[in-house]
C-alpha cells in the first residue's frame, strides 16, 4: 500500500501533534526540554515491515509494545536500539538510573516513554476516527530485530498493514532515534485512511 | 462492588501488590490487605470515598490526570524514577534516607460489557530496589574517583620519574668534555648521584606502598629505643631543614622508650613526617618534635608539629590517602610524590601503632602525632656501626649472569674496581659454560634469563663438581617469600631483590662464608 502525498503528509501532521504532547509530557516529568520529530511515514504490509524497520533500528532492540482495541483494534511498538535506549534514559534521567544492561529501573523508564508517545498517538487517531480504543499496559521486551519481526509476522494476519512513523528524540544536544510501528488489519487501515484524507481536505479548506 | 471484591481477591493471592479499584466517579470499591498493611489504612475507612479525598496529595503532584486519562480508556505505566510514587505510604527500609516508599504504578480502566464502568490500579513497591542502584551508584562514583585519582598518581608520577632524568643525561655529556678527576667532573658525578638516590627513592616509596597495600611487609621486630631513633633521624635531617631557614626543635624523653619494632622502618616512619613538615614549612618557620610516653595508653608519642601552610578540613580527611596528594590544590611545587604520609601511616599501623594529623586551618600549621605501642621491660637494642667493607682476597672471582647488558656492564666495571676479577654472561647457558672455565666463588644470577632461566642456572650449578661450591646470589625484581623460597629451594644461598644499592651489595660479598666477616651481616639481605 503507497501512501499519497496528502495521506502521507496528513499523518505525519496527525503524528506531530501527538508527538508534540508526548515531548510536552516528557519534558515536564524530567524538567528539561525534550523534543520529538517525525522524519518520515510509510505504509507496508506486515510480511514486508523488515527491511523499513532496519533502516531505523538494527541488532537488539527494545520494543515498547501496547494493544489498543475498540471499533478499530491492533497493535502499536515503539523499537529503539538497545544502545539507543540507554542513551535516552541517560539522558532523560540526567545518568540517575543505573542503565547498565538496561535494568529494572531503566526499563521503566523506555516502558513509560513508550507509552506516553503510543498513547498520545492512538489518542489523536482516537479523535480523528471519534472512537474510543481501549489500551493494554505496556510492557517491554529485549530482543534481536530479525526475532522481533518474525513474532510479529508470524503471530498477525498477513493481511495487515503496518504503519512506520520515524521517532527522534532531541535533548540535551543529543539524538535518540528510533520507530512507531501501528499494526492494523486492512479493513481498519482503509477506515483509518479515509478519516485521514477526510481531515486532510477540512484542514486545506480552513475548517 | 462484588465484582472488585472478586477481582481484588484474586489479585491478593497473585503476589505483593497493592490493588485499588474505583468506579467511574473515582470512588473507591476495592482496597486489598496489602495496602491495608502498607498504608495503614483499612479498607472499610477507604471504600466508598473518593481516592482524591483519601489522597489529597494525588491533586496537589497532579497525579490525577492519570486516572482521568484511564477513565477515557488509556493504561499507563507511572515509573518511579519519574514519580518516585503514586500514593505516599511509609517507606518499606530501613535506614534510608526516603520519606515514602517507591513505586511504580500500573493505572488501567475496567470494563463491563465493552464500556468504562472505573479503575484498576496495581501497585509495586520498589524501595529496595531504588536504596540498592542508589548504594551501588554510590559505590560506582567512588571507584571512578579512585580511578581519577589513579590516573593524576600516574601523571604525576611519570613527570617526576622523568624529572633527575634530564641533570643526569646533562652531567653524562658533561663528563665527555672534562677530566675524570676535575673539580667540576667530581660536582657532577656528586648531582648525579644525588639525582639516582632521589629517583630510588621514588621507585622504594611506590614499592613499599605497594607491599604494604598488599600486606607483603615482613618487619624485622627487635627491641629499640623509639626515643634514640628519633634523635638519630632528627639529627640527619637537621642540615637540611636548618639549610632551608626553619627551626628544628627536639624535645627528647630523659630515659628509653623502648618498642618492639622494626628500627629502620621506624626511622623510616619518622623521617617521612619530619620531610613533611619540612616541605610544607616556608623559611623563618619552625618545626618541633617531641617524644613523650603516655602510661595510660601504654604508647610512646611523637609529635611533629611545625608552623607551616596547614590543612583545610577537606584535605585532612584524605591527607593518608596514597593517591590523594595527586590533588593539584596541594602543593606540588615541591616535588616526589606525596607518598610519605600514606606509607608512614601503613608502617605506624603494621606496628601496632597510629599516626593522626590535625591542623587549625590553612596557614595556621599542622601536627602529626605517631603512636606505638611502649614494650614493658627488655634490653633494648643498640645497632652496631656499619664497617666499610673491604673485598676479601681469597673470593676474587665473581661471575655475573645477566641478560641487561647496561646492569651487568655497570656491575662489572664496579667490582672489577674494588679488587674482584669479574666475568659476565648474558645468558643461563652462555653462564654454565662460563662458569665451568672461570670456576668463580661467587655467582651473581638474574632470575628471568633468556632460555635456562635463574632457578635451573642455580640446580645446574649445584650439580657440577667445579661450581658445587660457589656461593650463589639471585637478584630479582620479586623479594616475596614465594621467590625468596624458589630461590632457596633451586640451591641459591641469597636473595637480592632489584634493584640492588651496590654499598649493599658491597658489603654483603665481603661477608659471605669463609671470608674473615661474620655471617651475621648479610642479614639484612635474604638469606634462603
Amino acid at each position: 500500500m503507497i501512501l499519497s502525498e496528502l495521506q502521507s503528509d496528513a499523518i505525519a501532521e496527525l503524528i506531530n501533534i501527538a508527538f508534540s504532547r508526548s515531548a510536552a509530557s516528557l519534558s515536564e516529568l524530567t524538567g528539561s526540554r525534550v523534543d520529538l520529530e517525525v522524519p518520515e511515514v510509510s505504509v507496508h504490509p506486515i510480511a514486508e515491515i523488515s527491511t523499513e524497520l532496519s533502516r531505523f533500528v538494527k541488532g537488539e532492540v527494545a520494543t515498547v509494545h501496547q494493544v489498543f482495541s475498540g471499533p478499530v483494534a491492533g497493535d502499536a511498538f515503539l523499537l529503539l536500539n538497545f544502545d539507543g535506549a540507554v542513551h535516552l534514559v541517560d539522558l532523560l534521567t540526567d545518568g540517575d538510573v543505573p542503565t547498565q544492561g538496561l535494568g529494572a529501573s531503566a526499563r521503566e523508564v523506555v516502558t513509560e516513554i513508550g507509552n506516553i508517545v503510543m498513547n498520545a498517538c492512538l489518542g489523536v487517531f482516537g479523535n480523528l476516527l471519534q472512537v474510543r480504543f481501549s489500551f493494554s499496559v505496556p510492557h517491554l521486551s529485549l530482543d534481536d530485530l530479525g526475532a522481533m519481526v518474525n513474532s510479529l509476522v508470524v503471530e498477525k494476519n498477513p493481511m495487515q498493514h503496518a504503519l512506520i512513523v520515524g521517532a527522534r528524540f532531541r535533548l540535551r544536544q543529543s539524538e535518540v532515534t528510533g520507530c512507531l510501528v501501528l499494526v492494523l488489519g486492512i479493513a481498519s487501515f482503509e477506515l483509518f485512511l479515509q478519516e485521514v484524507e477526510a481531515w486532510a481536505e477540512r484542514s486545506l479548506k480552513g475548517d | 462492588m462484588e465484582s472488585s471484591n472478586l477481582l481484588i481477591a484474586t489479585l491478593d493471592r497473585l503476589g505483593a501488590w497493592g490493588v485499588v479499584t474505583t468506579d467511574s466517579n473515582l470512588v473507591v470499591t476495592g482496597w486489598n490487605r496489602w495496602l491495608e498493611q502498607r498504608s495503614g489504612k483499612a479498607a472499610r475507612d477507604v471504600v466508598g470515598r473518593r481516592i482524591v479525598e483519601i489522597y489529597p496529595d494525588l491533586l496537589v503532584r497532579a497525579m490525577d490526570r492519570y486516572y482521568r486519562q484511564a477513565l477515557e480508556g488509556q493504561a499507563c505505566l507511572l515509573s518511579q524514577r519519574f514519580h518516585k510514587y503514586l500514593l505516599p505510604m511509609p517507606p518499606t527500609v530501613a535506614h534510608t534516607h526516603l520519606m515514602n516508599m517507591q513505586q511504580t504504578a500500573r493505572l488501567m480502566p475496567l470494563l463491563e460489557d465493552e464500556v468504562i464502568c472505573g479503575t484498576l490500579t496495581l501497585i509495586e513497591d520498589v524501595t529496595e530496589r531504588i536504596v540498592t542502584e542508589e548504594e551501588l551508584r554510590k559505590q560506582a562514583d567512588r571507584l571512578e574517583e579512585a580511578n581519577r585519582h589513579k590516573d593524576d598518581f600516574l601523571a604525576m608520577l611519570a613527570h617526576e620519574l622523568r624529572n633527575p632524568l634530564g641533570p643526569i643525561r646533562n652531567g653524562l655529556q658533561v663528563l665527555d668534555f672534562i677530566p675524570g678527576d676535575s673539580p667540576d667532573a667530581i660536582q657532577t658525578r656528586q648531582m648525579m648521584e644525588r639525582q639516582v638516590t632521589h629517583m630510588s627513592r621514588l621507585v622504594d616509596d611506590l614499592l613499599d606502598v605497594s607491599r604494604i597495600a598488599r600486606g607483603k611487609v615482613r618487619l624485622r621486630q627487635t627491641l629499640c629505643d623509639l626515643n634514640s631513633i628519633v634523635h638519630d633521624v632528627v639529627e640527619d635531617y637537621r642540615p637540611l631543614i636548618e639549610k632551608n631557614g626553619i627551626r628544628l626543635v627536639l624535645l627528647s624523653l630523659a630515659e628509653d622508650a623502648a618498642v618492639c619494632g622494626d628500627s629502620i622502618r621506624l626511622a623510616q616512619i619518622v623521617g617521612n613526617l619530619l620531610n613533611n613538615a619540612n616541605k610544607f614549612t616556608n623559611p623563618g618557620g619552625e618545626i618541633r618534635v617531641a617524644c613523650e610516653t603516655n602510661r595510660e595508653t601504654k604508647s610512646v608519642l611523637i609529635r611533629i608539629s611545625d608552623t607551616g601552610i596547614g590543612m583545610s578540613r577537606e584535605t585532612l580527611l584524605q591527607i593518608f590517602d596514597t593517591f590523594s596528594q595527586a590533588d593539584e590544590s596541594l602543593d606540588r611545587s615541591k616535588g616526589g610524590l606525596g607518598l610519605g604520609l600514606s606509607l608512614a601511616k601503613g608502617l605506624a599501623n603494621l606496628h601496632g601503632g597510629a599516626i593522626q594529623a590535625s591542623s587549625d586551618g590553612v596557614g595556621r600549621g599542622s601536627s602529626f602525632t605517631l603512636s606505638v605501642p611502649l614494650t614493658e621491660s627488655g634490653v633494648v637494642e643498640t645497632t652496631p656501626a656499619a664497617e666499610p667493607a673491604i673485598p676479601n682476597q681469597e673470593m676474587k672471582r665473581i661471575l655475573v649472569i645477566e641478560d641487561n647488558r647496561d646492569m651487568a656492564q655497570s656491575m662489572k666495571m664496579l667490582l672489577s674496581h674494588i679488587g674482584y676479577q669479574v666475568e659476565w654472561a648474558d645468558s643461563g647457558n652462555a653462564g654454565l659454560d662460563l662458569a665451568r672455565r672461570f670456576s668463580p666463588s661467587i655467582v651473581l644470577c638474574d632470575i628471568g634469563l633468556p632460555g635456562r632461566n635463574g632457578f635451573e642456572v642455580a640446580r645446574a650449578l649445584r650439580a657440577d663438581p667445579i661450581t658445587e661450591h660457589a656461593y650463589l646470589i639471585a637478584q630479582s625484581g620479586y623479594g616475596q617469600d614465594e621467590d625468596v623460597r624458589k630461590a632457596h629451594d633451586a640451591g641459591f644461598d641469597l636473595h637480592l631483590t632489584k634493584p640492588v644499592d651496590f654499598i649493599e651489595l658491597k658489603r654483603v660479598l665481603s661477608a659471605v662464608p669463609g671470608s674473615h666477616k661474620s655471617e651475621s651481616e648479610i642479614d639484612s639481605s635474604t638469606r634462603v
